[in-house]
C-alpha cells in the first residue's frame, strides 16, 4: 500500500530540487509569478503527501486507488494536462496579438511609403518649377 | 440602376499572395483594365521575387513582416478596407484562378440584393465552369457543405471558395476577428451563426496559371477533420437572432 522508501527519498529530493530550480528561475528570468506559483504549490503538495503517508493512505482508499503511487501519478498527470491546456489558451491569445500587431505594422508601412512617395513627388515638382524659373531668368 | 449604385460604392479587391511571382503581375495587369475597382496585394512574407515585382511595377501592396497564412493575409486586407472606408471588399486569389469578369456579378448581389456575403462558386452550374477541381477538394467541400446544412440549416454549395464579396458590416467584423487557419469555411459558418445573409452565384474558374498549390494529401485529411470540428463547435455557441 505504501510507497517504497527508496522511491520516497528519490521523489522528495527531486521535488526539493525542482522547487529550488523554479525559485532560481523566477529570480533570474523575471517569470510571471502566476506560472511559477502553480509549479511551486503542486510540488510542495507532492512533498507534503510523501512526508505524511497516513493522510495520503486514507485519501487513496477514499478515491479507490490501489496504491499511493498510482494516485500521485494520476493527480500529477491531471495537473500537467491542466497546465498544458492553460498554456495552449495563452499561446492562442499571444498568437492572435502577434497577428494583429503584424497586420497593423504592415498597414502602417504601406501608409508611410505612400506619404513618402507623395512627398518625393512634391519635392521633385518644386525642384522642376524652380529650375524652370531659373531658366526663364 | 446597378451601374449608378456601383459608381457610388467604393470596391476593394484584396489579393493575398504567397510565392506568386509566376502569376501576380499577370493578375494585376488584367485588373488594370477594370478602373472601377481599387486593389491591394497582400504579400504574405513571400520567399521568391513577389515583393520585388510588386515594388518595381508600383503595384499597391502591403508587405507583411511575417508570414501569417491566408487568414492573416486576408484579414490585413479587410483591415485596410475598413480603415479606408470601402463599401465592398472582394477576395481574389493571386494565382489567377478567379476571373475578374465575374467580380461585377458577385458585387452586384451584395450591393443590390441586401446580401452580406456573396460567394462565387464553380459547382452551382456544372456546364459553366470548365475547371471543376480535384476529387479530394470536391469531397472536402461536400463534407463541409453537408455539415453546414445540418448545423446551420443553410445550403452553401462551396463554403471553401475564396472568391467572395462582402459588404461594409462584414468588412468591419472581419477586420476585428477573422479565422487564421481555414478562413473561408470557418468565416462562412461564423457569419451564418451571427445571422448574416449568404448567397452563392455561379462563376467560372481557371486552373492555376503557375506556381505550386499548397494542398497535399496529409493536409487534406487534417483539413477534413479540423474544419468540420471547428464548424460544429462554433454552432454550440448558439445562433444569434438578428445579430446584425
Amino acid at each position: 500500500m505504501d510507497i517504497s522508501i527508496n522511491l520516497k527519498i528519490f521523489l522528495v529530493i527531486g521535488s526539493f530540487f525542482y522547487i529550488f530550480y523554479t525559485i532560481k528561475e523566477l529570480l533570474k528570468n523575471d517569470l510571471q509569478t502566476s506560472f511559477v506559483t502553480f509549479y511551486f504549490v503542486s510540488t510542495s503538495g507532492l512533498i507534503v503527501s510523501l512526508l505524511t503517508p497516513k493522510l495520503v493512505g486514507e485519501l487513496t482508499k477514499i478515491l479507490g486507488f490501489e496504491k499511493i503511487s498510482n494516485m500521485v501519478f494520476c493527480i500529477t498527470i491531471f495537473i500537467l494536462f491542466y497546465i498544458v491546456f492553460k498554456l495552449t489558451i495563452k499561446l492562442s491569445k499571444e498568437q492572435e496579438r502577434t497577428v494583429h500587431l503584424t497586420q497593423e505594422l504592415s498597414i502602417l508601412k504601406n501608409k508611410i511609403n505612400k506619404v513618402l512617395e507623395e512627398k518625393e513627388k512634391e519635392e521633385n515638382n518644386i525642384k522642376k518649377e524652380k529650375n524652370k524659373k531659373e531658366v526663364k531668368k | 440602376m446597378s451601374g449608378k449604385s456601383k459608381k457610388e460604392k467604393k470596391i476593394l479587391l484584396i489579393i493575398p499572395a504567397y510565392n506568386e511571382e509566376a502569376n501576380i503581375l499577370k493578375v494585376c495587369k488584367e485588373l488594370d483594365n477594370y478602373e472601377q475597382y481599387d486593389y491591394v496585394v497582400i504579400n504574405d512574407g513571400s520567399k521568391d521575387n513577389t515583393l520585388k515585382i510588386l515594388k518595381e511595377n508600383n503595384i499597391n501592396h502591403i508587405d507583411l513582416v511575417f508570414n501569417l497564412g491566408i487568414g492573416g493575409a486576408m484579414q490585413t486586407g479587410y483591415k485596410y478596407a475598413y480603415q479606408n472606408g470601402y463599401d465592398v471588399a472582394v477576395q481574389l486569389d493571386g494565382d489567377g484562378q478567379h476571373d475578374p469578369e465575374y467580380i461585377k456579378k458577385i458585387t452586384d448581389v451584395v450591393i443590390n440584393e441586401n446580401i452580406d456575403i456573396c460567394i462565387g462558386t464553380r459547382y452551382l452550374d456544372k456546364t459553366s465552369s470548365e475547371f471543376q477541381s480535384t476529387f479530394m477538394r470536391r469531397l472536402g467541400k461536400d463534407i463541409i457543405s453537408v455539415i453546414i446544412k445540418l448545423f446551420y440549416g443553410v445550403k452553401v454549395t462551396d463554403p471553401t471558395s475564396g472568391f467572395r464579396a462582402v459588404n461594409k458590416d462584414v468588412i468591419e467584423k472581419f477586420a476585428k476577428k477573422y479565422p487564421i487557419e481555414y478562413p473561408e469555411p470557418e468565416s462562412t459558418s461564423e457569419m451564418l451563426r451571427q445571422g448574416y445573409k449568404v448567397k452563392e452565384v455561379s462563376v467560372s474558374m481557371n486552373e492555376r496559371q503557375g506556381g505550386v498549390t499548397s494542398i497535399n494529401f496529409v493536409k487534406s485529411i487534417a483539413y477534413m477533420i479540423k474544419v468540420p470540428l471547428a464548424i460544429i463547435l462554433r454552432r454550440l455557441k448558439g445562433i444569434e437572432k438578428g445579430g446584425k
